[in-house]
């Protein structure tokens, strides 16, 4: 038991330091002494850093910073869109004048099964997040970057925790790239198109059909839309049909990620997509 | 062009009819919160407060009662404990007759560890424990926070989060929509509940195993 002492106190302490948050979860199994003396110990489950694209940077041009999270073994972070549960990390920046960091580009989540019945959409091990920078033409080197990082890491429990990051990145030309960046930009969905049908039990639910291309094998979908739940996705034929449940009826289209392995080459790929919702027919009940 | 996405769609929904049936039948292998629809009866339950005394839905026939799966280990709880937030709101409707029950169907979790956290947090209504999750799995509780309302006749009337903020940010809950303040205020003024049910956030219920 000692354990959740130190799992919780650490994290959740700096947010609410106004509460006895700690003597509630520490007072039911261990004397208050022995927690505090046990937090002093304790560390994240998440280590951030941020890297820098290229070794130097010409005024003007823009280049690619990435936040890399090393996840202990048997805890996940989420993506945009968690699933059933949780919380994307978000950052945020102190960059000089003259320097913009665009929005953070998410890799392809994976499926992550949450007690019986739920599902997670996240990253175990590592996730790097991609952000475009750009400069202005005036910039004088080096950019300073400072970042205090925050994230949401689960394994059974919840945890919140956060750490400072910063990277300078010299100005001027000549910079030399960091190969890893290939890998990790390959991670990323490319934007596309899906040909997307439907049926639409109701308002509220109904099934996406996604036609798949031949060589799309061991297809994955996941919603980029939080106002929706899908509960079962199965590949029939060349059809991938996902059956979900919106609780946004307003929205008529989202955006969504459907992963798979290309049956080429064997590596994991994904398409980010726009899908309509399909409209209920006012006449027969499309399902029988 | 037109006409050629109008032949997919078509054939794809075609493919779809042949196969609904079975998958209509295969969807409750899986992740299937369905049991219980809003709209349903609510199940009854009796289940101990922090006090050890039994506390049963049916104690509360004719009246509105909101139930609020609860965990304290989790972080998006806080968010609306640390400042007094979530007993602020169920204090606001007990006034108005409303019945607040926290329910916590975390594994391992007691009477007594509901007392200590119940003393410490001020919440002066019941926190009832429900440690083998049976209620839970009845109401189809996946979150903590995780809120139901149960109206006079005793139906669900609604499922879903508490608010439209899905973060764990404190102070984001003031510039949130909170979908059970909402409901509640439709449902005292006798109207139906225009947003009957919100995807839940937050962490997931830590239910004991092999349920």
């Amino acid at each position: 038991m000692p354990i959740d002492c130190n799992r919780i106190s650490d994290s959740t302490m700096p947010t609410i330091a106004r509460m006895p948050y700690k003597s509630i979860i520490c007072g039911v199994v261990l004397t208050l002494s022995l927690c505090v003396g046990a937090r002093a110990q304790e560390k994240n489950h998440v280590k951030a850093e941020l890297i820098s694209s290229t070794s130097a940077v010409s005024a003007g041009e823009s280049f690619e910073i990435a936040v890399r999270f090393v996840i202990d073994a048997g805890w996940h972070m989420y993506w945009t869109n968690p699933g059933d549960s949780g919380l994307p990390p978000r950052v945020e920046w102190k960059v000089p004048e003259g320097v913009k960091v665009e929005s953070l580009r998410f890799p392809t989540p994976n499926r992550i099964p949450v007690g019986e019945d739920l599902v997670s959409y996240g990253y175990e091990k590592e996730l790097v997040l991609l952000a475009t920078v750009t400069t202005s033409k005036e910039l004088k080197g080096p950019i300073e970057i400072e970042a205090q990082v925050r994230w949401l890491v689960c394994k059974g429990v919840c945890l919140t925790e956060k750490q400072p990051a910063k990277l300078s990145v010299p100005v001027g030309d000549g910079g030399k790239p960091d190969d890893r960046f290939t890998g990790w930009r390959s991670l990323m969905p490319t934007p596309g198109k899906m040909p997307v049908g439907g049926v639409a039990k109701d308002d509220k639910n109904g099934w996406l059909l996604i036609r798949l291309d031949d060589d799309m094998q061991e297809p994955e979908f996941f919603t980029g839309d939080l106002d929706a739940a899908f509960t079962q996705f199965r590949k029939d034929g060349t059809t991938l049909i996902a059956e979900y449940k919106r609780f946004d009826t307003k929205k008529t289209s989202a955006t969504a990620v459907l992963a798979y392995k290309d049956a080429k080459t064997g590596a994991r790929k994904a398409i980010e997509f726009t899908y309509g919702y399909p409209a209920v027919s006012a006449g027969d009940d499309p399902v029988p | 062009m037109k006409a050629t996405i109008l032949t997919l769609v078509l054939a794809l929904g075609l493919a779809a009819a042949f196969t609904m049936n079975a998958f209509a039948e295969d969807k409750h292998a899986g992740h299937d919160h369905g049991k219980l629809s809003v709209g349903g009866d609510a199940p009854k339950f009796t289940l101990k407060d922090q006090a050890g005394k039994d506390v049963s839905l049916a104690d509360f026939a004719g009246k509105v009662v909101v139930l609020e799966w609860f965990n304290e280990g989790c972080p998006f709880v806080v968010k609306h404990y640390k400042d007094g937030h979530m007993n602020k709101l169920a204090s606001k409707y007990a006034e108005k007759g409303v019945v607040w029950l926290a329910i916590n169907s975390t594994s391992g979790k007691s009477v007594e560890t509901n007392a200590k956290v119940a003393k410490d947090w001020k919440i002066d209504r019941p926190v009832l424990s429900d440690a083998d999750g049976e209620v839970g799995h009845d109401y189809g509780a996946t979150n903590t926070p995780h809120l139901f309302i149960i109206d006079t006749s005793g139906k669900l009337v609604y499922r879903g989060a508490i608010d439209s903020d899905t973060s764990d940010d404190t102070s984001k809950i003031d510039g949130a929509t909170n979908y059970v303040a909402k409901a509640l205020d439709e449902i005292l003024a006798g109207k139906s509940v225009s947003q009957a049910e919100t995807k839940a956030y937050g962490c997931t219920v830590k239910y004991a195993k092999s349920k």
